[in-house]
C-alpha cells in the first residue's frame, strides 16, 4: 500500500474545507409530542407544506399528511423506534420526490428511490414530485397504438393502448402477475432494431412490487433477467416487511418515474402489483392518524387514492411529444367477490378489466381469462387493423360455446349446429391457452387466430390443437415468411395476403394429419 | 375535543371580556403574573392537574395565592375555570392568552441561547436586526449555555436563526463525513 504524506492529507482537507461556507442557518423546528406505529404527531413546524418531507433525528425522514391547528400528523419511512418523543424535527422545504432518469433503468429500487439491488448509486439528474396533478383534455389524446402483450388471448380480445389504464383481477393464485410480467417479457421486441424499422416506439417498463414476499419479487426480478428484460425495466420494491407509509407511496414513485418517459416523449408501462394491498397499507396508516374509517374501514378518500394514481396514466398530445403512460394495476380479490368496496372502485376507474378465474385455471386454462366479463372498453381502437379483422368473431364464437357448454353436459341429443359450436369453440380455447414467458409476436397471434376461426381447426383432435399451432407457426415461419412480415409491417390484412396465408395453411393441412399417430 | 381548543376558548373569551371592559392591560398584567406563578412552581402545576385534591381546595390555593396581586376580574376568570373543571389547562389557558395579548400589540418572543454574555450594546443590535427581519416589536429573553462555543441562537415561534459555533461544527463533520471524490 502507498504511503499516505501526510501534506497531502491536509492539502485534501483544505480543499474541503475551502468549500465550506460558514453561513446563518435559518430553519423551522417542531417538537414530537407523540410517536409509534410509524406515525408521528408534532408540535409546532407551523409553516410546514401538506406531503413535505421532514427530517427526524438519525437520518429518519417522515412525510406530513394532517395539518391540524396545533401540531402535525405525520407519517415516517425509516426506523421509528430511533425517533423519541421531545425530538427536535426540521423541515426540508421540499415535497416528498422521487429521483428519475434512465440511470434507473435495470435497477431495483425502494420507493424513495435509494437501490436494494447492491449494484452501487443511482446516478440521477432530476427529482419530481411524488404527487403530481394528472394532466388536463387538453394534453391528451386518444389512446391509437397497440400495446402488445404477447398474450393472444388478450391481444386478440382485449386489446390494451398505450396510455390506457387495464386492470387485471382476479382471486390468488390464478396468473395476474404471469399476465403482467408477460407483458414486460414483450416489450422486448419494441427495443429491437426491427421495430425501429417499422415504427413501433420503445415501450420502458416499471415494475410496481407492493406488499409481497421478498421471495415472490426476486423471483420476479430473476425471470426479467433471464429474458433480457431489466434493461428496459426499472423495478421498485416495498415488500411486506417494509413500513405501510412506504407501501403507501410506492405506486406514485412507479407513475413518477413513469411520467418522466411520457413526458419526454417516450412510451411506457408500468404495473401496480397490486393496489389492494396498497389500500390496506393505507388505511393502516388512516388510522392510525385517527382519520374516520368508512366502508370496510377504509378512509372516505380511499376512491381518490385510486382515481388520482390511475388518472396520471395518459396518451399526450403531438404537441407535447406524444409520449404515453399505460397502466396495468393489479386487485387481488377473496374468493372471487369483485363487489367488493376496492374491486368496484378501480374497475369503475379503469378502462376496463382483464378478469382471472380459478376455476379456468384449475381447469387448465391457462390464462385463466373469463372473456366474458373481461373488456377493454378504449384498446379496440389501438388494436391493430388485420388483428380486429380475425378476432372479430373470436368473442362471440367463444360466448355462444360458453352458453351451449352447460347444455351439453347433459348429453343429450344435440343437432348438427350445437354440436358445431360446440367443437369450434373448444378448439379456440384450446388455441388461446398459452404458457408462461412464452409471448407470442402479433404477427404470428394474427396467423394461429385467422386459423381459429376460419376453421381450419375443425378436423384436429382437441388435444392437438396447441401442437398444430406450433407447428403451423413454425412451417409458415420456414416456407413463407413473407405472410409473415407482410403482415408486420402493413398491420393490416389485404385479400392478397389473406388469400397466401389460406394457401399455405391448406399446404400445411395434410402433412399435419399425416404427421399424426 | 383537543386540550388545544379547549384552552384557545378560555382564552379568545377571556381576551373579548378584557377589549369589551376596557380592562386589557390590566388583565394581561394580571395573566403575566399567573403565569409566571405558575411556570416558577412545579407543585403548583401539579396540585392544579392531580385529580386527587378536591376542586374545592383547588379553589381555596387559587384565591389566597393570587387575591390581593391581581384584580377581581382576573380572579373571577380563575374561580370560573376551576368552576368549570378545567383548572388542569388553566395553565395552558393563560398561556395561550398572553400568545393572543402578543399577536395582538404585534410582539414576538425571541429566545436567544448564546455562549457568553451579551452586552447591552449587542442587545440593542440584535433586537433591532431581529425586528427588521420579522417586522414585528421583539422580545428577547436570553440564555447562557456554554454548550454552543460561540455565537448564538434564535428562536423565533418555530423558526431557529442558528449562528452558533456547535452547529458550524456539526454542518462541517457532516460535509467531511460525506466525503468526496478527491478522497475515494
Amino acid at each position: 500500500m502507498a504511503e499516505v504524506r501526510p501534506d497531502e492529507v491536509s492539502a485534501i482537507l483544505r480543499k474541503q474545507l475551502s468549500g465550506f461556507d460558514n453561513e446563518v442557518d435559518v430553519y423551522d423546528v417542531g417538537t414530537v409530542l407523540q410517536i409509534g406505529d410509524g406515525i408521528a404527531r408534532v408540535y409546532g413546524l407551523s409553516k410546514v407544506m401538506a406531503s413535505e418531507l421532514i427530517e427526524f433525528p438519525h437520518d429518519v425522514f417522515g412525510m406530513v399528511l394532517n395539518l391540524e391547528e396545533d401540531s402535525i400528523g405525520c407519517v415516517l419511512f425509516g426506523d421509528y423506534s430511533l425517533v423519541k418523543e421531545g425530538d427536535t424535527v426540521r423541515r426540508t422545504k421540499r415535497v416528498a420526490s422521487f429521483p428519475v432518469g434512465e440511470a434507473m433503468l435495470g435497477r431495483v429500487i425502494n420507493p424513495l428511490g435509494v437501490p436494494i439491488d447492491g449494484k452501487g448509486p443511482v446516478h440521477t439528474e432530476q427529482f419530481l414530485p411524488l404527487e403530481r396533478k394528472a394532466l388536463g383534455v387538453i394534453a391528451r389524446q386518444p389512446v391509437k397504438q397497440p400495446l402488445q402483450t404477447g398474450i393472444t388471448a388478450v391481444d386478440a380480445m382485449i386489446p390494451i393502448g398505450r396510455g390506457q389504464r387495464e386492470l387485471i383481477i382476479g382471486d390468488r393464485q390464478t396468473g395476474k402477475t404471469a399476465i403482467a410480467v408477460d407483458a414486460i417479457i414483450n416489450q422486448k421486441y419494441t427495443h429491437s432494431e426491427d421495430a425501429k424499422r417499422i415504427g413501433i416506439k420503445p415501450v420502458f417498463c416499471i415494475y410496481v412490487a407492493i406488499g409481497q414476499k421478498s421471495s415472490t419479487i426476486a423471483q420476479v426480478v430473476a425471470k426479467l433477467q433471464d429474458h433480457g428484460a431489466m434493461e428496459y425495466t426499472t423495478v421498485i420494491v416495498a415488500a411486506a416487511s417494509e413500513p405501510a407509509p412506504l407501501q403507501y407511496i410506492a405506486p406514485y414513485s412507479g407513475a413518477t418515474l413513469g411520467e418522466f418517459f411520457r413526458d419526454s416523449g417516450r412510451d411506457a408501462l408500468v404495473v401496480y402489483d397490486d393496489l389492494s394491498k396498497q389500500a390496506a397499507a393505507y388505511r393502516e396508516l388512516s388510522l392510525l392518524l385517527r382519520r374516520p374509517p368508512g366502508r370496510e374501514a377504509f378512509p372516505g378518500d380511499v376512491f381518490y387514492l385510486h382515481s388520482r394514481l390511475l388518472e396520471r396514466a395518459s396518451k399526450l398530445s403531438d404537441e407535447l411529444g406524444g409520449g404515453s403512460l399505460t397502466a396495468l394495476p393489479m386487485i387481488e380479490t377473496q374468493q372471487g367477490d369483485v363487489s367488493a368496496y376496492i374491486p368496484t372502485n378501480v374497475i369503475s376507474i379503469t378502462d376496463g378489466q382483464i378478469y382471472l378465474e380459478p376455476n379456468l385455471f384449475n381447469a387448465g386454462v391457462r390464462p385463466a381469462i373469463n372473456v366474458g366479463i373481461s373488456v377493454s372498453r378504449v384498446g379496440g381502437n389501438a388494436q391493430v387493423k388485420a388483428m380486429r379483422k380475425v378476432a372479430g368473431s373470436l368473442k362471440l364464437d367463444l360466448a355462444q360455446y360458453r352458453e351451449l357448454e352447460s347444455f351439453a353436459k347433459f348429453g343429450s341429443d344435440l343437432d348438427k349446429a350445437t354440436k358445431r359450436t360446440l367443437s369450434k369453440g373448444a378448439r379456440l380455447v384450446e388455441l388461446l391457452k398459452q404458457g408462461q414467458y412464452n409471448p407470442l409476436a402479433v404477427e404470428k397471434q394474427i396467423v394461429s387466430v385467422f386459423a381459429g376461426t376460419n376453421d381450419y381447426l375443425e378436423s384436429i383432435p382437441v388435444a392437438d390443437v396447441k401442437r398444430f399451432e406450433k407447428e403451423l407457426l413454425e412451417f409458415i415461419e420456414l416456407k413463407y415468411n413473407d405472410i409473415l412480415e407482410t403482415i408486420r409491417v402493413e398491420r393490416e390484412l389485404k385479400e392478397a395476403t389473406v388469400s397466401k396465408l389460406r394457401s399455405a395453411i391448406e399446404e400445411f393441412l395434410p402433412k399435419f394429419k399425416a404427421s399424426e399417430k | 375535543m383537543s386540550n388545544y381548543n379547549i384552552s384557545s376558548r378560555y382564552a379568545n373569551a377571556l381576551m373579548q371580556l378584557a377589549s369589551e371592559k376596557d380592562l386589557f392591560e390590566q388583565i394581561s398584567a394580571d395573566m403575566e403574573v399567573v403565569f409566571n406563578t405558575l411556570s416558577s412552581s412545579r407543585e403548583f402545576q401539579m396540585m392544579l392537574i392531580s385529580p386527587v385534591v378536591k376542586v374545592y381546595d383547588k379553589e381555596q390555593v387559587l384565591l389566597k395565592v393570587f387575591e390581593n396581586r391581581i384584580s377581581h376580574d382576573s380572579l373571577n376568570f380563575l374561580q370560573f375555570i376551576v368552576r368549570k373543571n378545567r383548572e388542569n389547562l388553566l395553565f395552558n389557558i393563560v398561556r395561550q392568552f398572553l400568545s393572543l395579548r402578543d399577536k395582538k400589540l404585534g410582539v414576538v418572543n425571541a429566545e436567544v441561547l448564546s455562549a457568553s454574555e451579551f452586552t447591552d450594546e449587542q442587545k440593542s443590535k440584535l433586537t433591532k436586526k431581529l425586528e427588521e427581519y420579522t417586522r414585528k416589536k421583539v422580545r428577547l429573553s436570553l440564555q447562557i449555555d456554554r454548550n454552543l462555543l460561540g455565537g448564538f441562537i434564535v428562536r423565533i415561534e418555530d423558526t431557529v436563526i442558528d449562528a452558533s459555533l456547535d452547529h458550524q461544527l456539526e454542518l462541517l463533520k457532516s460535509q467531511f463525513m460525506k466525503g468526496d471524490s478527491s478522497l475515494n
